[in-house]
């Protein structure tokens, strides 16, 4: 485990705690809310790992950014997984399937589309 | 009016003006909402431009510097309250600036993220240490100029002209719902807050105490703050255009620093990315520093302590610990592994709360005919001052409401 990791494994167990204590102050608190923001965060994480993959198929991007991009983004689909794994074990398995390797263009891109039909169904609910 | 002056002054207003939070937001609300909210750039931009020429006067003919003048106009509690808002606000703005360098660092070497903060903190407190003020501020302002690439990009790839004017006229755009009529106006909030961040004003005002302004650079400070600050909002609009055109349709509301430096990529390939990374790297860097030294400048105005960096470190012993525990306190922040992007909108909504208490002070010193004598607030700025007083606390009311019901812009 790296630096960053470590650092984000302690923050990922304080966010939760935050978001809670915002929703409650304004006496909102709904878990379909932060659900609803989790899955917005992961999908456009999983667009841009896409489009990064995209560009770097086409000879647009070094290999170092590429590489760190990549890293910081699997990183923050494990966090994820990690919040909406309580809550919504199915949104979290899409982000898992994903998650342990940056992944091609299009299973990114399908991981994302089965995330917004998930927020849509949480919308309309 | 040195020519040579005024226009390293302008191109470093403009090298200057984005920083982290700006990049995350605007980025964010392009990709939402399109062309939508460039009418609240602008008229940010007016705003700032009001209160920055304004420090800018008051600095140049009192030789005061914005938290002397806080402290007297508001006394010592309402003024230690406004101390201790922008401290916090302006802490978190530096960690933030951090944690992004330290992000860009990672993207264009691969290092560690932690090390990289460390690393990069350790380079701005020798650059404070080392350089004279005025090359401080020249030295990351100019290299920051390097995000014209973002400019160049949206050239290349033939933005809609007619969608962006359109984007210029104030309005809500249709068929939003209440939810998204919230996020909409959590983005309006924010980006005011992201553009009339208090800690410029802090910095621009005592770097004009720093550079011994007088009367005589009233007409530099006139020309810096309007030709820099409207020139460096262009930046902030390209930034929000190049959103709206390439990641709004992919669906992605940058939630990674690094994504935004794939639009260059498109237009201009790896050296696109490359220049881009740099551009925001120097950028962000100069406003790292920015923040740390206007904290440093705010609690030593307040106190009286002797402060600046026309003054060798071993003269200003408080003011030198100060921004060293203000770079020590940031670094503290990021490695507690918060991410950057939560950094910015928890920067972003302490600053507008912060906003009215450190704009009026600024306000009534200007308005002072004993204090500004000749140079008193003529009737414009007077009206545009009070004007966007206004806007700035109702923005400051509606900025934690909104900040709540919205988890950040985030639903």
């Amino acid at each position: 485990m790296d630096g960053t990791q470590f650092a984000a494994l302690r923050w990922r167990s304080m966010k939760p705690a935050c978001i809670g204590i915002a929703l409650a102050l304004v006496g909102c608190g709904s878990q379909s809310r932060s659900e609803c923001e989790a899955l917005r965060t992961t999908e456009s994480v999983l667009n841009e790992l896409a489009w990064a993959a995209e560009q770097a198929d086409a000879g647009r991007t070094p290999r170092t950014y590429l590489e760190a991009f990549q890293r910081q983004g699997v990183q923050q689909l494990k966090q994820s997984a990690q919040e909406l794994r309580p809550h919504d074990p199915t949104a979290a398995g899409i982000v898992d399937g994903v998650a342990g390797y940056a992944g091609t263009p299009d299973r990114l891109r399908a991981a994302a589309r089965s995330l917004r039909a998930r927020e849509a169904t949480l919308e309309a609910a | 009016m040195k020519p040579l002056e005024l226009t390293l002054g302008i191109l470093t207003a403009v090298g200057g003006f984005v920083d982290i939070s700006e990049l995350v937001f605007v980025s964010q609300a392009g990709a939402r909402f399109g062309y939508a909210l460039i009418w609240v750039i602008v008229l940010a931009t007016v705003g700032i431009i009001v209160f920055g020429e304004m420090s800018g006067r008051i600095a140049a003919v009192s030789r005061q510097p914005m938290f002397t003048i806080i402290r007297k106009e508001l006394g010592l509690t309402l003024g230690g309250v406004t101390l201790i808002g922008g401290l916090v606000s302006t802490l978190v703005t530096c960690a933030a600036e951090i944690g992004g360098v330290a992000l860009v660092l990672q993207l264009l070497t691969g290092g560690s993220y932690l090390l990289l903060a460390a690393l990069a903190t350790t380079v701005f407190a020798a650059s404070i240490w080392l350089l004279p003020f005025k090359w401080i501020e020249r030295s990351y302002g100019l290299l920051g100029l390097v995000m014209l690439v973002f400019a160049a990009a949206l050239l290349a790839l033939d933005p809609p002209w007619s969608h962006i004017a359109a984007g210029l006229v104030p309005r809500v755009p249709a068929g939003l719902s209440q939810q998204d009529m919230l996020v909409y106006g959590y983005f309006v909030v924010a980006l005011i807050s992201a553009i009339m961040f208090p800690y410029e004003l802090y910095f621009y005002s005592s770097g004009g105490v720093e550079d011994a302004w007088s009367k005589a650079d009233l007409s530099t400070n006139r020309v810096t703050s309007i030709v820099g600050m409207s020139l460096g909002a262009l930046m902030a609009i390209v930034l929000l255009c190049l959103a709206a055109q390439e990641l709004g349709p992919r669906g992605i509301s940058p939630e990674q620093v690094g994504a935004v430096v794939l639009q260059p990529g498109l237009a201009f390939g790896k050296l696109g990315v490359i220049l881009g990374l740099l551009g925001i790297l120097t950028a962000v860097a100069g406003a790292a520093i920015e923040t740390c030294l206007a904290n440093a400048y705010a609690v030593s105005q307040f106190f009286g302590w002797r402060w600046g960096r026309h003054r060798p470190p071993q003269d200003t012993p408080l003011f030198t610990l100060a921004w060293l525990v203000v770079f020590a306190l940031a670094l503290a922040l990021v490695c507690t592994g918060v991410e950057v992007t939560d950094l910015a909108d928890y920067a972003v909504v302490l600053s507008i709360v912060v906003l009215p208490l450190s704009f009026l002070p600024l306000l009534l010193a200007g308005n002072d005919p004993v204090l500004m004598r000749d140079q008193v607030n003529g009737p414009w700025s007077r009206r545009l001052g009070w004007l966007f007083y206004g806007l700035v606390v109702l923005a400051a009311v509606a900025a934690v409401p909104l900040y709540l019901l919205t988890l950040g812009g985030k639903l």
